[in-house]
């Protein structure tokens, strides 16, 4: 059976106005069940990378398509529209802070109008499956970091995406959480959902086997 | 399990933190809606104390006829005029004006004491209109027009316009108080939008990097808009009956006309949330565009 190709990358380079290129002539996929690290230094480009991945920007040349489109050819409807089925795990959490737990992780069922039922089931097995089952009605700024990144995760999830893009989700929290978040991240990855984790976080990208993709020199090497 | 779904709706796109805004946002247009009211007010005010000046005008007016190159061309031309005036219906009575009356009239007019020599004096015949006015006035300047040439229709009305025309320029002044204060709402609604996308840009971007669709935020702001606009009008037209009250109580002007004008202000009073959402859509269109949609 043929993988799919989620993400594809042909001789892309991405200049911020009339600056210099910032990346270079990226080439690069993304298939189906990937687990793919993408490492670099700090300011290397990683964020730059995923904002191309999460249609945050468009390429300044080359051919980008991200679930089979092109994203030269997208209008603001047809981004939401892939954006819908993409997750996106931020370092800084973005939870909305006057929502409590249960509305933040509902956020993408509520923007695609599901009902509520729905909804209440999907976010009482996603907070279970966090371990935060108890707080419900807390709101973010009561919880800790990893607490926080681990409802961000339910919320980029909770719509069982295809594709799971994470900046820097550990870079927040301290190793015993981070290794937490991985092994959820992988957990994911084995039901099926290819998952491109950026970080900068050097013991990550040593201690595993996952597919490892280092920004350098503004360009992208694939080292394993 | 708890879902507060509508408090979810409100909490999202009530653009809350933003129970803020929502109090800045109704106070303020409750206030610039108050003063339009205030200035259709005083326009219809200004309306009523002009009104008495038009109906006491005198209904007349006068005929001149100008001289001809002999005397006797002047005077069959005066006949024809008198004939004339005699056989309308409109005409109340007429009186040509004697020499001295005229000189008279001249004098006061060019600040001479006496007759000019060699200058010959136009025949002015003083015509009272039956009403209605207007119409027996068009039609005695129509019927002149077709019965003969070179004669001038001087009227009170037009002396009258003449007396009214300063105050005329105050009323379009006060007109012009409801198109400042539409051009005041719109600068402030688009402020609004503004500061709210700023304050909100964090929570606005996580929510379009989620997938929301641009005409949800659109509708989702009409919608706040609308409801909050209308706030605005409903405490504008509370304050407005209280100055309409303390007005009436002190005796400050009469409110007789005001009654003649409460559908427009009706009018006015719901064209506004339409007006306020449509205008506040636009706007959003705009700064969307340029803040989140096309970084």
């Amino acid at each position: 059976m043929a993988v799919k190709n989620l993400i594809t990358f042909e001789n892309v380079g991405l200049r911020y106005g009339l600056s210099p290129e910032v990346l270079k002539d990226i080439n690069f996929q993304v298939n189906e069940g990937d687990f793919i690290f993408l490492g670099g230094e700090s300011g290397a480009g990683k964020s730059s990378l995923l904002s191309l991945m999460n249609l945050s920007i468009a390429p300044s040349r080359g051919f980008l398509s991200i679930l089979g489109q092109d994203v030269q050819n997208l209008n603001s409807k047809s981004i939401a529209d892939i954006r819908r089925q993409v997750g996106i795990i931020f370092q800084d959490f973005r939870l909305i802070n006057h929502l409590n737990i249960f509305d933040n992780i509902a956020l993408p069922l509520i923007i695609e109008n599901i009902n509520k039922d729905e909804i209440a089931l999907r976010v009482e097995e996603m907070l279970n499956w966090i371990g935060l089952k108890d707080y419900t009605d807390a709101t973010p700024l009561s919880l800790s970091g990893g607490q926080q990144q681990r409802v961000a995760i339910a919320r980029a999830i909770i719509k069982k995406p295809a594709l799971i893009l994470a900046d820097e989700p550990t870079g927040s929290i301290d190793n015993k959480m981070a290794a937490r978040i991985l092994l959820m991240l992988e957990e994911l990855n084995a039901q099926g959902m290819a998952v491109v984790f950026a970080t900068h976080n050097s013991e990550l990208l040593d201690g595993n086997k996952h597919k490892l993709a280092l920004i350098k020199n503004k360009k992208l090497e694939v080292m394993r | 399990m708890r879902l507060n779904f509508l408090k979810y709706h409100r909490d999202i796109f009530g653009f809350s933190k933003i129970k803020f805004w929502n109090k800045f946002f109704v106070s303020i247009f409750a206030i610039i809606i108050w003063l339009c009211l205030l200035s259709i007010f005083s326009t219809v005010m200004l309306e009523k104390i002009l009104n008495p000046l038009k109906f006491s005008a005198p209904n007349a007016a006068i005929v001149e006829i100008h001289p001809e190159n002999t005397v006797e061309k002047t005077r069959m031309k005066t006949e024809v005029v008198l004939d004339f005036l005699k056989t309308q219906s409109y005409v109340d009575n007429f009186e040509k004006l004697d020499e001295e009356k005229v000189l008279s009239l001249i004098n006061n007019f060019t600040g001479q004491n006496e007759k000019l020599l060699d200058i010959p004096l136009p025949v002015l015949i003083l015509v009272q209109i039956k009403p209605p006015y207007e119409d027996g006035l068009q039609s005695l300047k129509l019927g002149l027009s077709q019965k003969v040439n070179n004669i001038y229709l001087d009227t009170e009305t037009e002396l009258l316009k003449r007396f009214l025309d300063p105050i005329s320029i105050t009323k379009y002044i006060s007109m012009l108080v409801p198109i400042l204060a539409l051009v005041l709402l719109s600068t402030t609604l688009f402020l609004i939008i503004y500061a709210i996308l700023f304050s909100n840009k964090s929570f606005l971007n996580t929510l379009v990097l989620l997938g929301i669709y641009k005409t949800t935020l659109y509708k989702e702001l009409a919608k706040w808009l609308f409801v909050n606009s209308a706030k605005s009008c409903f405490i504008a037209t509370l304050l407005f009956l209280i100055t309409i009250l303390i007005i009436y109580i002190f005796k400050i002007a009469s409110l007789e006309m005001l009654f003649l004008y409460w559908d427009f202000i009706i009018y006015f009073l719901l064209l506004i949330p339409f007006l306020t959402a449509i205008l506040g859509v636009i706007f959003l269109k705009r700064l969307t565009k340029k803040y989140f949609y096309e970084e």
